[in-house]
């Protein structure tokens, strides 16, 4: 077919133009259409990158486990201390959860704050330039679906975009077009965290003649019914007023998206302490 | 027309830039300020027909459109046009100088990276503000790696023969 087309060489290139265009513009009015295509390249790549990191995870492993054991004894006497340290606050928390269960709007509260998670490992990230996007080792069947929540100890990390059965696209905060309400943990003060492709986030709808200063700690919300409430965001820092009727804040999130080897993502809410 | 390049390299040049886009990406970030997709795109389509050059930039803009995880088709186009143009340009300029084709798969990158980030542009995605400074920094990255790999592969591809022999 090329050697046809090729006699003409203007019209195999205005083809190939025409159907990168058509392309674009299927995946951008249609978001159903747009999933269905980032799932079959996340099929089709997903062997090469999980086998990467096999490759890489079990060589690490194998370093850490049986040679680079410097330290090891230290670090394993900080872990007692911090278990000791959970081990406390699983109680408190167990104490709190037992006293939400005896009022009558007690579920309402446990649906906020408890919730399943599922363990994760990156196997995959998208070249930090042009998306925020990264491919963990777990998808549908281990009970993932579209729009669950990620996160770790340190913070929020973003939502599930897309997924196949063993395998899950995760859209981070700080991607273009990311969201999350958000809220003051002291003021209780409410808005919309917002991504825009850079490692900063942007806190929209915040008046301008509320007080909000460089250092305060930016948590979620709940209110966009994603992200479970009361987990960290990150720090303002910058707080500025504009011109319009809003504030110019930005927050640095706590998670260093570059640096994440491990996630979870909440698979459902409700689910109690265990 | 000057036409070395078969269909399997091409796959073969394709599997590796997978594999070498996913590795710079999870492991050596700093890395991707080389666009191997270009350069490859670029020797391909230097050394095909035009035709046959727009189709194999095409299939390496798709490649980098997937694992990048942008829109499938931004890459696609511009890759295209570099594969295309590639192959006129190898028609029109006589390049055997080194820093001539660093400078010129340089500036080919700053266009490439324009049409990338214009069509993203179009279709709604904000412009990233350290975007222009990333350009500064690919441009020679990959226009000294480009100038490599043309001269490399082309020692492969053409070695120089012994006249005295003859």
């Amino acid at each position: 077919m090329i050697e046809l087309l090729q006699r003409k060489s203007l019209v195999p290139l205005a083809v190939l133009l025409l159907a990168n265009i058509l392309l674009l513009s299927v995946q951008v009015r249609n978001e159903e259409g747009r999933l269905l295509l980032r799932s079959w390249s996340l099929v089709l790549f997903t062997p090469i990158a999980s086998s990467l990191h096999f490759l890489v995870a079990g060589v690490t492993h194998g370093l850490n486990r049986y040679v680079l054991l410097y330290g090891a004894q230290e670090e394993n006497l900080q872990l007692r201390a911090e278990n000791a340290h959970l081990g406390v606050e699983l109680a408190q928390l167990r104490g709190i959860q037992s006293l939400l269960s005896i009022r009558e709007d007690g579920p309402m509260f446990q649906d906020q704050f408890l919730f399943d998670t599922v363990l994760a490992q990156v196997i995959w990230k998208s070249p930090p330039f042009y998306a925020h996007r990264l491919v963990i080792n777990a998808g549908t069947r281990q009970g993932i679906q579209k729009n669950d929540a990620v996160i770790t100890p340190q913070g929020i990390v973003g939502r599930v975009w897309a997924t196949t059965p063993f395998t899950a696209e995760v859209e981070l905060i700080t991607n273009d077009g990311a969201a999350a309400g958000a809220m003051l943990e002291d003021s209780r003060l409410q808005g919309v965290v917002q991504g825009d492709g850079s490692v900063i986030l942007q806190w929209d709808f915040i008046p301008n003649y509320e007080s909000v200063e460089v250092g305060d700690i930016v948590y979620t919300s709940g209110t966009d019914r994603m992200y479970p409430k009361g987990f960290p965001i990150g720090q303002v820092v910058a707080s500025q007023k504009k011109g319009t009727v809003y504030r110019d804040i930005q927050v640095e999130p706590f998670v260093d998206y570059l640096r994440l080897e491990e996630i979870m993502v909440v698979v459902s809410k409700g689910g109690g302490i265990e | 027309m000057n036409e070395t390049i078969r269909n399997s390299e091409v796959v073969l040049l394709l599997a590796a830039t997978a594999v070498a886009e996913i590795v710079f990406a999870n492991y050596f970030p700093a890395a991707l300020y080389l666009d191997l997709s270009l350069v490859l795109a670029l020797y391909i389509g230097w050394n095909s027909s035009p035709a046959k050059g727009a189709v194999r930039g095409f299939t390496f803009g798709l490649l980098k459109d997937a694992i990048s995880g942008i829109y499938l088709g931004l890459n696609g186009l511009s890759k295209t046009l570099m594969g295309f143009g590639g192959s006129y340009l190898s028609k029109w300029l006589v390049l055997e100088g080194f820093p001539a084709r660093c400078v010129l798969i340089g500036l080919l990158s700053v266009l490439d990276d324009g049409i990338v980030v214009g069509m993203g542009a179009l279709l709604g995605q904000t412009i990233q503000r350290e975007m222009w400074l990333r350009t500064l920094i690919q441009a020679p990255v990959t226009g000294v790696a480009g100038g490599l790999v043309f001269h490399v592969y082309d020692r492969f591809k053409f070695p120089q023969k012994d006249f005295r022999r003859l």
